[in-house]
């Protein structure tokens, strides 16, 4: 994750003007990205659509000593950023006579002259002056989103400033919503971090209610600093997406919480008077910057912040990072960055926008990039002990949690963390802690998953009797990961990874016994190690739960049953204009049973109906590709073609709508079926036992292809032998589909 | 997060021209559509008459989004500007947005607070800069000349647009640059931005800019004898993912239709063999082009997305059902074009359910072949590509890859002298091989008839793969004992087969880089049959396609003497994906009888040991190779290296799941598919 990332920095702004407080890392480099060779600079440089000319105008001075430290070592692919400041310097050491042919003969030179000074007072071949003032917006623009993009660099951030008089307040009134999104957003980022809720008398503030006097600081500004990615990677508006994601989860309550402390106890402005002395110290010395930002760290409590900060978003894991005493937990979502990358190599199934529901489930932050499944009550839950840190997987979460004091809830974690277990769902851990699902169980979940400590995954049958699939990928090479699995289960007798898989890959095409236990244990006694290899394929996503899905058919014989029957009864009312009427009535079915906006479309729920609407928009575009595809096959004039392809089509619906009856069709929602399908539906049921034929009638509206099994167990409450039965008994009526869920 | 709905491009909001004054520092000279961006109240106006101020209101005419004229655009601005007094008047009157209803009231943001950022020091001259407020996003390149003409010895001044905030700037990068090189070619060769006499020209400008970009995104403006700015606004697409050969393209428009004259010869040539069978190295055998010049060709057509890519179909292939297929099998568009596109013309249309219960039925490690047997679909008049390809196209069907991994050779003793290994013993330790499937049962029905009794055990596999030590084998296992140079190796091979492109323009049959491992070489363990040699010619003198199919793989070592021959001969092995073979699935299989001795002892390019690494499934191995599936699997088999006894192996064998089984000493498949 945030592979763009180059620097976080710490911006100032007092009367005496702007500068870079700290830096992380000490000295950034931007990724050079211009593979081209470089132009002749002989030439005339009237060409400002090219970067590199652009930035050495011709009727300026030529200036030999325009390079920066080289970024790379092919000075035929390299281009500078010219830096005033060092220019200066650099012309007086160097011999100044490369003119244009001496572009790149001055590195070694420069790498001599790249002295301290330069160390200190530049950045990405600015001089960080400049860079200070350039991040220091007006007065006017603080205390709102900050986004600046200079060629390849983008600085992402959200500054904030004093009030007129100097003093740092809150603001007390929220004329704009944007202010009262901040305010609660503060609010909500300290809650997060229970440890600042829960202890409001917070060690260092121990004069609060007056605002800190401020002796200079005007303005602050927590800047991350992007390589601004290519865009012709990825689809149009990811990038504003990616940087928004960055700015909402770690630029915003970084400085909020900043900005808060500021606001308490003056706290920055204390950092910045200790930062900046030891800088000037340093720099008087004589020192190395990195003696500086070595000692930094130890100085003060936001330069290790931001180093903690930049590594853990480097490495793509969690921040714990601690900001005057205050414990704060930030991360990018794990599959961000694949916003930047086109959509062809992932699914575009993940990038999807989730459903309503999970946005309710998972919650805003959580919506996007983390690639999770929906949290429902048939889902089970997988502890990841082994975390990405490997020593003591709980020990930070007990330290945080042990902070607040709160010791029914941690003992209640605790608990739970012992319950839990891939082969009960969350709703059997609900009942058996004696948790409410909604308030308990499922806030639980997600703060384990926000934390990486746990994941989602379908509930695995004690026996091993699921059904696998294998991913399209894996994250590792086959190889890296049979040597893993070799360090793991390499003496105990299981199968080699790779003929594991192949087992695992063709058992779904068996017509019984397709699940793991058939096709790759065998033995009830090798259940417990087979158990130890599941989880660690499901931790490494290797594997995927098929689940089945069910439809209903109503067959053409049985339409005729229900046709005939319902001749005899209306037999003797027979009327006039009966005919008509039912074949409105015919139509209207019909309707309904496509769901386009008809009186279906009303009977649902928002949820559903949003959920209704949009379908079909996805199927429209692709719609319009078939179409053309099978014009493209009778090639020939488009007029003519056009109404040969709408004839049969409209034909085809007319013959659909009347002969509905003559030929078989799904019931796609029998929750909400129509009464004519209603009549099906129950026609189904004629001659079979009582027992079966209640449970159809309860269970049936779940058979709409979409619900998993364990959904519809869950939710009709039936063991899966029942199911079995009723899958059994109407086999004529049903079909299964074997998917992913 | 295109800002406007309708439109593709993002909507410029503004035009605005601001320059450093000598006395107020940054400020805006001129905007269009006026008073959008609020700038502080002016002191002293320096160039007073700013021509706008002046010039009538009239309601603009909504008919943005409209076809491009852009004759009338040129024509409106040349008229403006060449001569900036006179018919101007009139033009602007026309097309002047000052007076836009509605937003023209708004003020977009203060000018102060991006003054910075717009007007910025020398350092940020130069560069694309963009700034955002709240709700609006700037784009300028701020330029900078330097000389002793202007007042500071410098002058600065930049042109920016100004957008939504969330819109997408990518098309409008290189029209900013290109606006702003050309103004400041302009400036240095006649002082047009710092006359007095020609900057009112600006105005004119940013009008035409404004106008032009949104109405029709393009424009051309002549600003004086010399230099004009002529822009178009392309839409930004993603690059699109890596072309590889073994991608079938399908056009989604009628792409023929399109050639013109002026077009690329190559795409000309390439177009033509687009139609959803072909696949990309195919197309170039077809077309007689270079394969990387078709793979730039192809995925020029993707980049415009009038192409979409799907897989090689073959009757040996697997599929899958997505998860969408959860809503599409309701989606009325599918239920309607599903039937009449697959169906074969003149046959009766099978209805939707029983369609939707078919694609249902395909699964993985059930080939097409499997499938259309158990289901009777000759009967169903279904022409099975287009069924497959249309679960494809709309997504809901994946192919599913099969991964032939190499399995290193368990044993820890050192590999036996390969002068040891005799033919004889070979196929002795392959016969006895046979006899002993540990895991045989798990996947197949006929072998779990025939070891029905045997089950897992670990000291039995042990002791069957000590007895492994040929030569290929240990060699094999030392290629693949370590991951990193396992790795490497394919590469190696890989780059080596890429190199077969430069070395076909020496003249040479493209087929010779291929080294078949045969019996004349030393220490190779498959030679223990040497029928294949023998049985060749009659297989040749049998004729037709497939019978050259075999060719290939029974003549290794001698490949066609010229190239067009080999060509031929490639276009034939290639088969499975021509029309006619998918069309008529009566006849869906080419079938192998001939090539039934050779069974086991196929000769198989050694190149493709390396590459069994898991990483590379069977289409790009196939395409690579140049052999369809069914000497694939042979030659997986060979290198797998059991031999199968000819009396259980049924006519359509090698489709079948049995060849997960034979290899599963040496070699097993795994499967993967998508979710």
């Amino acid at each position: 994750m945030a592979e763009t990332l180059l620097a976080i920095l710490l911006v100032t702004t007092s009367a005496n003007g702007s500068s870079i407080v700290y830096r992380w890392p000490p000295s950034p480099v931007a990724s050079p990205r211009f593979s081209r060779a470089k132009p002749d600079s002989a030439l005339t440089s009237l060409h400002l659509d090219n970067p590199w000319r652009a930035s050495h105008p011709s009727d300026a001075p030529p200036d030999p000593a325009k390079e920066s430290i080289p970024l790379q070592n092919d000075p035929e692919r390299e281009w500078k950023r010219p830096s005033t400041q060092r220019d200066r310097s650099m012309s007086f050491s160097s011999s100044g006579s490369h003119h244009s042919s001496g572009r790149n003969s001055p590195t070694k030179d420069m790498l001599e002259c790249r002295s301290i000074e330069d160390e200190y007072n530049h950045l990405f071949g600015y001089s960080s002056d400049f860079l200070a003032n350039l991040l220091c917006p007006q007065r006017s623009m603080c205390h709102q989103k900050f986004e600046l993009l200079v060629d390849d660099l983008a600085f992402i951030g959200h500054p904030v400033s004093a009030e007129d008089d100097g003093a740092w307040r809150f603001k007390p009134e929220k004329p704009k919503l944007n202010d009262r999104g901040r305010e609660s957003r503060i609010r909500r980022v300290s809650q997060t971090d229970r440890a600042s809720s829960a202890s409001p008398p917070r060690p260092a503030s121990s004069e609060k209610p007056p605002p800190a006097a401020s002796l200079w600081l005007q303005r602050f500004h927590f800047v991350m600093v992007l390589d601004v990615p290519d865009p012709s990677s990825s689809a149009s508006g990811n990038i504003t997406k990616y940087f928004d994601i960055i700015y909402e989860q770690i630029a915003f309550p970084v400085a909020a919480v900043l900005f808060q402390e500021q606001v308490l106890s003056n706290f920055v402005e204390e950092e910045c008077d200790t930062l900046g002395s030891l800088k000037d110290d340093c720099s008087a010395k004589g020192d190395e910057f990195s003696s500086y930002i070595a000692q930094a760290l130890d100085a003060s409590s936001i330069a290790p912040a931001m180093k903690i900060l930049y590594e853990a978003l480097k490495s793509s894991s969690v921040a714990y990072i601690t900001i005057h005493d205050l414990p704060l937990e930030l991360q990018l979502p794990p599959y961000l960055d694949v916003l930047l990358h086109s959509e062809e190599e992932n699914e575009p199934d993940c990038l999807t926008a989730p459903d309503d529901d999970d946005y309710q489930v998972w919650g805003q932050e959580m919506s996007f990039g983390y690639k999770l499944p929906s949290l429902t009550a048939w889902k089970s839950l997988l502890l990841l002990d082994d975390g990405p840190e490997g020593i003591d997987p709980y020990a930070n979460l007990r330290r945080s949690l042990i902070g607040t004091g709160d010791r029914s809830l941690v003992e209640g974690l605790i608990k739970f963390l012992e319950i839990a277990s891939v082969t009960l769902s969350l709703a059997d851990m609900a009942s058996l802690l004696d948790w409410d699902l909604d308030t308990q169980v499922f806030p639980t979940v997600r703060w384990l998953v926000h934390h990486r400590r746990a994941k989602v995954v379908d509930i695995l049958h004690p026996g091993l009797k699921t059904v696998f699939t294998l991913p399209a990928k894996f994250d590792a090479p086959l190889s890296q990961l049979t040597i893993e699995f070799n360090k793991q289960f390499g003496t105990s007798g299981v199968l080699p990874l790779p003929r594991l898989l192949s087992a695992i890959s063709t058992s779904s095409s068996k017509q019984s016994d397709t699940h793991f236990f058939a096709s790759v244990v065998q033995s009830k006694e090798a259940i417990p190690l087979y158990h130890e290899v599941v989880l660690w394929m499901l931790k490494r996503d290797m594997l995927i739960t098929l689940h089945l899905h069910i439809r209903i058919v109503a067959t053409v014989r049985l339409k005729e049953r229900v046709k005939a029957a319902a001749k005899g009864r209306s037999r003797d009312r027979k009327g006039s204009g009966r005919k008509g009427q039912s074949k409105l009535r015919n139509q209207l079915d019909a309707d309904g049973d496509q769901s386009p906006p008809g009186i279906a479309w009303l009977a649902l729920s928002p949820k559903g109906a949003r959920r209704y609407t949009r379908d079909p928009s996805v199927g429209g575009s692709r719609n319009s590709r078939l179409s053309e595809l099978i014009l493209h096959d009778d090639s020939d004039s488009e007029g003519r073609r056009r109404e040969e392809s709408e004839t049969p089509e409209s034909q085809d619906e007319i013959d659909n709508h009347s002969g509905e009856e003559d030929e078989a069709s799904m019931i796609n929602d029998p929750g909400r079926a129509t009464p004519l399908q209603r009549r099906w539906l129950s026609a189904m049921s004629e001659g079979k036992d009582p027992v079966l034929v209640r449970r159809f009638e309860q269970i049936n509206q779940y058979f709409d292809g979409r619900r998993t099994d364990d959904e519809i167990l869950y939710r009709a409450e039936m063991s899966r032998r029942e199911l079995r039965e009723i899958l059994h008994h109407y086999d004529e009526y049903l079909q299964t589909f074997l998917h992913p869920s | 997060m295109p800002s406007d709905g309708d439109s593709f491009l993002p909507r410029i909001q503004s035009v605005f021209y601001a320059v450093f004054d000598v006395r107020q520092g940054p400020k805006i000279v001129y905007q269009v559509p006026e008073g959008l961006i609020a700038v502080p109240p002016p002191n002293v106006l320096t160039t007073a008459n700013l021509p706008t101020t002046s010039s009538p209101a009239t309601p603009l005419t909504e008919q943005f989004a409209s076809v491009p004229v852009p004759g009338i655009a040129s024509r409106n601005s040349s008229t403006s500007l060449v001569s900036p007094n006179e018919p101007r008047a009139t033009s602007r009157s026309v097309y002047s947005p000052q007076k836009r209803s509605g937003s023209a009231s708004r003020i977009l943001f203060n000018f102060d607070d991006i003054s910075k950022y717009v007007i910025p020091q020398s350092q940020l001259c130069g560069r694309l800069v963009t700034c955002s407020t709240k709700r609006h996003r700037i784009i300028g390149f701020p330029v900078e000349l330097k000389g002793p003409k202007y007042q500071r010895n410098y002058l600065r001044y930049n042109l920016c647009f100004v957008f939504e905030r969330g819109a997408d700037l990518s098309c409008y990068e290189p029209i900013v640059r290109k606006v702003s090189r050309v103004l400041t070619a302009c400036e240095e060769e006649s002082e047009f931005l710092s006359s007095p006499r020609t900057s009112p020209a600006i105005h004119a400008i940013l009008e035409s800019l404004y106008e032009d970009l949104n109405s029709y995104s393009e424009t051309s403006i002549p600003i004086d004898r010399f230099n004009s700015i002529e822009l178009k606004i392309f839409p930004f697409y993603p690059n699109p993912p890596p072309v590889k050969d073994w991608m079938v393209p399908l056009a989604l428009i009628n792409l023929t239709k399109r050639i013109e004259d002026n077009w690329d010869l190559t795409m000309v040539k390439v177009c033509r063999y687009i139609d959803g069978v072909n696949h990309v190295s195919r197309i170039a055998h077809l077309a007689d082009c270079d394969l990387a010049l078709t793979r730039l060709a192809i995925s020029h057509l993707l980049y415009y997305q009038v192409i979409m890519t799907i897989d090689i179909f073959q009757y040996s292939n697997m599929y899958t059902l997505r998860k969408c297929i959860q809503n599409l099998a309701v989606a009325a568009d599918v239920k309607e074009e599903c039937g009449p596109y697959v169906t074969k013309p003149g046959c009766q249309i099978p209805d939707w359910p029983k369609l939707l219960h078919l694609y249902s039925r395909l699964k993985p490690g059930k080939t097409v072949l499997n499938w259309m047997e158990t289901y009777e679909i000759h009967e169903l008049g279904i022409d099975v590509r287009r069924f497959v390809s249309f679960g494809v196209i709309k997504g809901f069907l994946r192919r599913v890859h099969r991964w032939p991994v190499l399995l290193p050779s368990e044993s820890d003793s050192p590999p036996s002298d390969p002068a040891d290994l005799t033919s004889v013993s070979h196929r002795k330790r392959m016969n006895s091989l046979s006899g002993s499937i540990p895991y045989g049962e798990s996947f197949t029905r006929k072998n779990t008839s025939d070891h029905a009794g045997s089950s897992f055990s670990q000291p039995r596999l042990s002791s069957i793969t000590n007895s492994h030590e040929s030569p290929t084998l240990s060699c094999i296992s030392s290629h693949t004992g370590d991951a990193p140079r396992r790795a490497s190796a394919a590469e190696k091979v890989l780059e080596q087969l890429r190199n077969r492109d430069i070395q076909k323009t020496g003249g040479s049959p493209r087929t010779s880089w291929i080294h078949y491992t045969n019996e004349s070489e030393p220490g190779v363990g498959i030679s223990a049959t040497t029928t294949a040699p023998q049985d060749s010619p009659v297989v040749v003198r049998t004729g037709g396609s497939e019978s050259r199919r075999q060719s290939l793989s029974l003549f290794p070592a001698n490949p066609p003497p010229s190239p067009i021959l080999a060509k031929a001969t490639i276009t034939a092995t290639l088969t499975p994906s021509r029309p006619r073979m998918a069309r008529s699935p009566s006849a869906p299989v080419p079938q192998t009888r001939n090539g039934v001795d050779s069974w086991a002892s196929t000769p198989y390019p050694k190149a493709l040991l390396p590459l069994l690494d898991g990483e590379h499934h069977t289409d790009e191995l196939a395409v690579i190779f140049e052999a369809g599936w069914p000497l694939l699997e042979q030659w997986l088999l060979s290198i797998g290296g059991r031999r199968r006894s000819r009396r259980f192996r049924p006519r359509f064998d090698y489709l079948s799941m049995n060849v997960f089984t034979s290899m599963d000493l040496h070699c097993c498949i795994i499967l993967c598919f998508y979710i």
